[in-house]
């Protein structure tokens, strides 16, 4: 009842809703699942094409969506070993789900990888030295991996602090949250690609869905990168590389309703790995950290508007790759001549050029006039800005692209974050 | 944050801090800062040529107002040659509109700038406060942004400008490649974050010369040098979708500042599959205005307004229904074109109403 509204508006608005509700009806409880249509199966949810199913058409759903991807990519041949990250979270408890069962004997047309399934502590990276959360977490994962991995699967636990040895002296050094929390995710990534490189694996399968994959592509917009990299269902990072996001069409809401329904005892164990008191993931202080604000925002906006995160993930769809690697084997020619960032992987983002009559985007760009505020000098009443403003004109030569750089930027023990950053042994 | 001493650029006490950097200022290098930043913006865009008519659209809110005294100041001081007028839309909006009127025609005689005036009610036949009448308070932010867009177009035009200035800030830009990625239009998303657009269809470019200025410096631009503005938000605004991208767009700005000119970088460096499928520009078949559609959305809003069912090409159900309202538009208008102009006469844009009102006056 919005008492803005005049008589007429309410009747009109009241007329619709009549409607609904009659559509409602119609897949209520008494008409049975829309997909089967069977009508003792009761519906339990709402899937993307709004059709109300019940459980069974439910998991179908999910196990579709999950072999779609791997049958439309044409990524894993039979026999590879695919490194599968777990983090006990609920996208991995998901992921461990549909591995297992796609891979069952009685599946039909079964896939066909050897799995390799992975956990990355981090409790020794934040000082838990076996009292604290993650050391729980840890203990909790391996009970999962013994209660619902077959023998035959490899299952292992590796150190985040032994994968990368500087790891907490930088995220100790972090002097914002966002940076911090950039630094965080960064690591698990890294940590999955030096555990692929150890085991033998040529792809890494991660438990990302269309939520958080909306949401890393809006962080990487807000750092000042927009590509395809971000929200693809397959990506090659730093190294080389490929992950793969198999959960990429399912909803965070979607993996929690399967591990619900699935009843068979594989829940969450916690969200994502981090340190709870650190000042820095605070985000009710001092401003908060721009993965903090997306991840708030997105949830709430999505309960509003349902396909908010399929917008974002369609768009990335038309957008190219600025992966060198994947550039480097497609026609398009801007992005293998680029040269990689050796702490992402991704094409160096264009620098501002001087005023050399080149063409009129790289003269007059967003970081072009950042850099120009930032470096502003005043020579007396000159109207002018002084050229001499630390080297603004002159042609920058930085070797980390511009996101990588505004994260390296961000701590005060630079030389340390770049050793957990750069891949030395990386075949680029 | 510790208080500073003295202003970055001289010796003086500084009074604000610079939101877009942080940087401890007096007022006068402020002015000079932001002054050469909008100068560095135009020059290194080459947003204008000497000799060029320019239209500066102004509402008599903040924006525009600074933009309209930013453009004449750095027109004299740099010598752009330019010919500056100022273009105003009245939407008809009674008690928002009028009031911005007024402080604008203020600004036209302090800055000494030609104004001209141009309505809905003469474009259209309808003032907004008809239109959210008819068509409720849900989506009447499409209807007055469709029609405000092609009315400054046209009255720019009438003026024979070759370019329309507008007071898009950094906020406006980054709010809007947030909105266009939220929404999943990829077509705008691609064009939006340029400084200068060109529209096509005889259209003057448009131009942002305040596109990469802080919202938040506007006004203390605005306010320490005293120009007259008018500070109230619309009154149908607040149910509207970009409300959800400004509302993220300042939590990022607070988390970290230098974010929205990330954001804008982030539009500006975007590069699209070359087997990308992207609607292509040409220009309506009724009014001639440029439009990827047979029939641009001004014509339809106005046909759903005219035949009594303004909701017929808005909301979620107009995709099927707006392509039979069109179809049946094109119908029409070829109807009464050979009615009224004859097929051999037939004038461009002639719906057979324009033709019949010109011969009842």
């Amino acid at each position: 009842c919005d008492p803005d509204l005049t008589e007429e508006e309410t009747a009109v608005l009241t007329s619709r809703l009549s409607r609904q509700q009659q559509h409602q009806q119609q897949s209520s409880l008494l008409s049975g699942c829309e997909k089967c249509c069977q009508k003792d199966n009761c519906p339990v949810t709402r899937v993307r094409s709004a059709q109300a199913v019940c459980r069974q058409c439910f998991l179908a759903y999910c196990t579709h969506q999950f072999r779609a991807g791997f049958g439309k990519s044409q990524l894993i041949r039979a026999g590879e070993r695919v490194l599968v990250g777990f983090s006990g979270g609920n996208g991995a408890c998901a992921l461990l789900r549909l591995v297992k069962q796609g891979l069952a004997e009685s599946t039909h047309r079964k896939l066909r990888f050897t799995p390799v399934f992975v956990y990355i502590d981090f409790a020794t990276v934040f000082n838990d030295n076996g009292d604290g959360p993650l050391s729980g977490r840890r203990a909790a994962v391996l009970e999962q991996f013994d209660a619902h991995l077959p023998v035959e699967f490899e299952r292992h636990c590796l150190t985040a602090a032994e994968l990368l040895p500087g790891l907490s002296e930088a995220l100790a050094a972090m002097t914002d949250g966002t940076g911090y929390r950039e630094l965080l995710h960064r690591s698990v990534h890294r940590c999955l690609a030096l555990a692929s490189r150890q085991f033998n694996c040529s792809r890494v399968l991660t438990g990302e869905t269309a939520s958080r994959l909306a949401e890393l592509t809006l962080r990487s917009v807000a750092q000042g990168r927009l590509s395809a990299d971000s929200g693809a269902f397959s990506a090659i990072a730093a190294g080389g590389v490929c992950q793969v996001r198999p959960l990429r069409q399912l909803t965070s809401a979607e993996t929690a309703l399967l591990s619900w329904l699935a009843a068979d005892g594989l829940m969450p164990v916690c969200p994502r790995p981090a340190d709870p008191d650190s000042p820095l993931l605070n985000d009710g202080q001092g401003g908060g950290s721009i993965p903090g604000v997306i991840a708030s925002f997105l949830g709430g906006l999505q309960q509003s508007f349902p396909a908010t995160v399929y917008n974002i993930l369609r768009t990335g769809e038309k957008l190219q790759s600025d992966s060198v690697a994947a550039g480097s084997s497609s026609s398009d020619s801007a992005a293998a001549a680029a040269t990689p960032c050796p702490a992402c992987g991704l094409s160096m983002q264009q620098q501002p050029s001087g005023d050399d009559g080149g063409n009129v985007r790289s003269n007059c760009n967003a970081l072009r006039a950042l850099r120009l505020s930032e470096n502003l000098a005043r020579s007396g009443d000159s109207p002018e800005p002084s050229t001499a403003a630390a080297g603004l004109w002159a042609k920058e030569g930085g070797r980390y692209c511009y996101s990588c750089s505004v994260l390296l930027n961000g701590c005060s023990k630079r030389a340390v974050l770049e050793e957990c950053l750069i891949d030395a042994d990386g075949a680029d | 944050r510790q208080p500073q001493r003295r202003c970055r650029f001289c010796e003086k006490k500084p009074q604000l801090r610079r939101p877009k950097t942080g940087h401890a200022v007096c007022r006068d290098c402020f002015f000079w800062a932001f002054e050469a930043e909008t100068h560095d913006t135009i020059v290194s865009s080459r947003m204008f040529s000497p000799g060029e008519r320019v239209a500066i659209g102004a509402s008599g809110g903040k924006d525009s107002t600074v933009l309209a005294y930013l453009l004449k100041t750095l027109n004299e001081r740099h010598n752009y040659g330019l010919d500056l007028r100022l273009l105003a839309i009245d939407e008809g909006i009674a008690g928002y509109r009028d009031d911005s009127l007024d402080a604008l025609r203020r600004t036209e005689v302090s800055l000494g700038l030609p104004l001209t005036i141009f309505t809905y009610r003469d474009l259209y036949g309808w003032t907004m406060d008809e239109v959210v009448r008819a068509a409720g308070r849900r989506s009447n932010c499409t209807f007055c942004g469709v029609f405000r867009r092609q009315a400054l177009d046209r009255g720019a035009g009438h003026l024979k400008a070759d370019k329309l200035a507008t007071g898009h800030n950094a906020d406006d830009v980054a709010e809007t490649v947030v909105m266009n990625l939220l929404r999943g239009d990829a077509a705008r998303l691609s064009r939006c974050a340029d400084g200068v657009t060109h529209t096509g269809g005889g259209l003057p470019a448009r131009c942002k010369p305040l596109k990469y200025a802080y919202e938040k410096e506007i006004v203390l631009y605005a306010y320490f040098k005293r120009l007259d503005y008018f500070a109230t938000e619309c009154l149908y605004a607040p149910a509207a979708y970009r409300g959800h991208a400004r509302a993220l767009v300042k939590d990022l700005e607070r988390a970290r500042p230098a974010a929205l000119l990330h954001i804008i970088q982030a539009a500006e460096q975007i590069r699209f599959r070359t087997d990308a499928r992207m609607p292509e520009l040409d220009t309506c078949r009724l009014c001639g205005y440029v439009s990827s559609q047979p029939v641009c959305k001004a014509c339809v809003l106005l046909d759903g307004l005219n035949s009594g069912n303004p909701r017929l090409a808005v909301g979620k159900s107009s995709a099927c229904s707006a392509k039979q309202q069109q179809q049946r538009m094109l119908t029409d208008a070829g109807r009464n074109r050979a009615q009224c102009c004859g097929s051999a006469g037939a004038r461009r844009g002639c719906s057979g109403s324009a033709c019949a009102a010109a011969a009842d006056s």
